[in-house]
């Protein structure tokens, strides 16, 4: 995230915490109100007879954070984890005006690197 | 032009000087036959392969003197290599013209000597130089062809857009439409939402993304 490397043994509790201290301080009650998982991995259901030893990605996420003191916390899954970040981009790309050059304080834009 | 076989070069060359082609079928293989107003024009065709046996090269020499009788003009065409080995002027005291040949052009090293002098084709021009008429009859054949190139080189140019129209027609959207989709999505009421996948229908993102660099649109935090 931005300059940091999370290195393998980072939970992604510490992930998230560590994500939303880098937004302002204002925001950052809303965020974790806010937490959207998305990827295929997330999508993984718990398997018949483990039900009273495993949980899903979501409560997973809770109890993460509920253990560093954050409780006010709402996470959710996107309707289709594979997807959602393909369907984001594809968005982005479609919807972002061609003319809308890349913009370093936003870190957001259509960086030309030809012609 | 080079690349066509030396019959067909010839033909050029001759009909290009204005003579006509006579009947094919009529004449040996290695021969061309042509007329030029009332002269027969008899040519006879040493190719490369003959040139190396020279039983082959007497007997094409001899042929031609058998012609005497039915055409008034005899030609020789024969490899550019033959003019180095003998003396082309040999040809001159018996009427025989020469025309050598390489890759890329035809010329007559011995003009013919007709059995009807009045009517030769050198003689219906005598004010030119038949370096610049033998120049220009190369030219003309190579502007023959190259209008041969040209139609072809029209009709793969028709075909290759035919295809690159119906390909279009078929694959995604070009990038140049991409550009325009934004505004025309938002401006053109009757953009199909049927063209687009599900997850762009009701999305917050399509309106908010579409204002980027506009003015008014701010960002959240930073």
């Amino acid at each position: 995230m931005g300059e940091t490397i999370f290195r393998g043994m980072l939970d992604f509790g510490d992930a998230i915490v560590a994500s939303v201290e880098r937004c302002p301080v204002e925001l950052q009650p809303m965020l974790y109100r806010e937490v959207l998982l998305s990827g295929g991995n997330f999508s993984w259901v718990v398997p018949e007879r483990l039900e009273d030893t495993a949980v899903d990605a979501p409560t997973k996420m809770k109890l993460l954070l509920r253990q560093k003191g954050i409780k006010n916390v709402s996470v959710k899954m996107t309707q289709s984890p594979q997807f959602s970040v393909w369907h984001g981009c594809i968005i982005y790309g479609f919807a972002v005006p061609e003319n809308y050059e890349w913009d370093w304080q936003r870190l957001e834009g259509w960086m030309k690197l030809s012609g | 032009m080079a690349n066509l076989p030396i019959e067909d070069r010839l033909l050029h060359y001759f009909l290009a000087m204005g003579a006509q082609q006579t009947e094919r079928a009529e004449i040996p293989q290695n021969n061309l036959a042509f007329l030029s107003g009332s002269e027969k024009i008899h040519v006879v065709i040493l190719r490369n392969e003959d040139f190396i046996q020279r039983n082959k090269v007497f007997e094409t020499i001899l042929s031609l003197t058998s012609l005497r009788n039915t055409s008034q003009l005899l030609y020789l065409a024969a490899p550019r290599l033959l003019g180095a080995s003998i003396d082309a002027a040999i040809f001159k005291p018996y009427g025989i013209g020469l025309l050598l040949f390489d890759e890329r052009r035809i010329d007559e090293a011995v003009p013919p000597q007709s059995l009807q002098p009045t009517q030769t084709m050198q003689q219906k021009s005598p004010n030119l130089d038949p370096g610049v008429l033998t120049e220009l009859a190369t030219l003309r054949s190579m502007y023959a062809e190259m209008e041969r190139n040209m139609a072809t080189l029209r009709e793969d140019l028709k075909t290759f857009q035919r295809d690159s129209e119906s390909r279009t027609s078929t694959t995604e959207p070009t990038p140049s439409s991409r550009i325009n989709r934004p505004e025309s999505m938002f401006a053109n009421p009757s953009f199909s939402s049927a063209q687009l996948p599900s997850f762009f229908a009701n999305n917050p993102w399509l309106d908010v993304l579409s204002k980027r660099g506009r003015p008014g649109d701010e960002p959240i935090a930073g």
